[in-house]
């Protein structure tokens, strides 16, 4: 099989596995949720033998130039998630937000935070919910105003809160279980069909950050609070800060925002519900 | 952060540094050094000192005029604002 190309946020990627397979079927699978590309020359991903045989391990080749290299090509499927987002983030033509990103309806939810602050986890508890999912990883704003362009990698699971998610566990028919011992990658369709959110624009911020044991309470942030969270959240902010901050103007002047102490996955999840019912 | 404010009294005639650019949303001022690439978070207070600091009046005629604005007394008005500017001066916010 061919995968076909795909598009994430602006960047137009076609990727392929030397011999094919499984593991090709899978990588096509995990993409499933981005647009497919319209240029005619997306940027070749290639995962290849080193050698040209599979005995001193694979690499994965992004144009002409080696990215990453493992044992295997199984273990190369985080290296491909990652290096997707560190190449289609930065190529975003305005602002991006390390932040997750769902939708109620017609109405935006933005989960901006830090590594380790429980986005994913708190992104993949929504989605379960029935939210419609926009992103794990960087919430893309459409220059000026608060359009919100979906990024729909697979959800990235970290070891620590896979337990929450019993029935997400990649169970492919792969060579090897490498390609899940990092993190596990989610496709969206993995929570169920039609599980992507649309387009829209952003209707409220939510600061959330893990606190183990902690009662799980939203309390409102005012609007220059909100802004230093976002730009403290945004990347490549200081390649042009003025700039940026004026994009996140428009945002926090215009919805309101939160920060949301998680102690449990279910009372968070259970308190942007009760938020977002209005819509 | 540049080396402690001296000579922030009431004498001193502030102005706002060339490379801060400010934003204010709810009456609070977020100051962008663009120089630092620092981002500064103003409360109400430090944010109407700020919007007042043109290169011209003295701390001590911006302290009459608060006072004069905000009701209280001179002296104390003044204390709180040399405070205030003198962090705004150790973060660089100021021009030199």
């Amino acid at each position: 099989m061919t995968i076909p190309a795909r598009r994430a946020l602006q960047y137009e990627f076609e990727l392929s596995v030397d011999g094919g397979g499984a593991l090709e079927e899978y990588l096509d699978g995990l993409f499933h949720a981005l647009p497919l590309a319209t240029s005619p020359e997306p940027v070749p991903w290639r995962l290849k033998p080193v050698d040209g045989t599979d005995k001193t391990g694979w690499e994965l080749m992004v144009g002409e130039e080696c990215q990453s290299r493992a044992e295997s090509a199984e273990r190369l499927v985080h290296d491909v998630v990652h290096q997707l987002n560190a190449i289609a983030i930065p190529g975003w033509d305005g602002v991006v937000c390390h932040a997750g990103g769902v939708t109620r309806g017609a109405l935006g939810v933005v989960l901006p935070a830090d590594m380790e602050s429980g986005k994913t986890t708190l992104t993949a508890g929504l989605v379960r919910a029935g939210f419609g999912y926009l992103t794990d990883e960087g919430v893309a704003f459409h220059r000026g105003g608060r359009l919100i362009e979906p990024y729909a990698k697979p959800l990235s699971i970290d070891p620590g809160s896979q337990f929450l998610f019993p029935e997400l566990e990649p169970d492919a028919p792969l060579a090897n279980d490498e390609y899940k011992t990092m993190q596990w990658q989610v496709p969206p369709r993995a929570f169920r069909e039609g599980a992507v959110g649309a387009p829209c624009d952003v209707g409220v911020i939510v600061f959330p950050n893990y606190e183990e044991g902690a009662r799980s309470e939203l309390v409102p942030v005012r609007p220059a609070e909100a802004l230093v969270e976002m730009a403290k959240n945004t990347f490549s902010f200081n390649t042009d800060s003025r700039a940026a901050l004026d994009e996140l103007v428009v945002i926090v002047r215009a919805v309101p925002s939160y920060r949301l102490t998680v102690g449990s996955l279910d009372e968070a999840v259970g308190i942007i519900e009760e938020l977002t019912a209005d819509v | 952060m540049s080396e402690p404010a001296v000579g922030v009294d009431e004498n001193f005639v502030p102005a706002r540094g060339d490379a801060v650019y400010t934003v204010e949303l709810d009456g609070e001022a977020v100051l962008l050094d663009e120089e630092a690439n620092r981002l500064h978070l103003l409360n109400h207070t430090a944010t109407l000192l700020w919007t007042l600091f043109d290169g011209h009046a003295s701390l001590g005629e911006l302290a009459r005029e608060l006072a004069a604005h905000l009701g209280g007394r001179d002296e104390i008005v003044l204390v709180d604002i040399v405070a205030i500017t003198r962090r705004l001066a150790d973060e660089g916010l100021l021009a030199p």
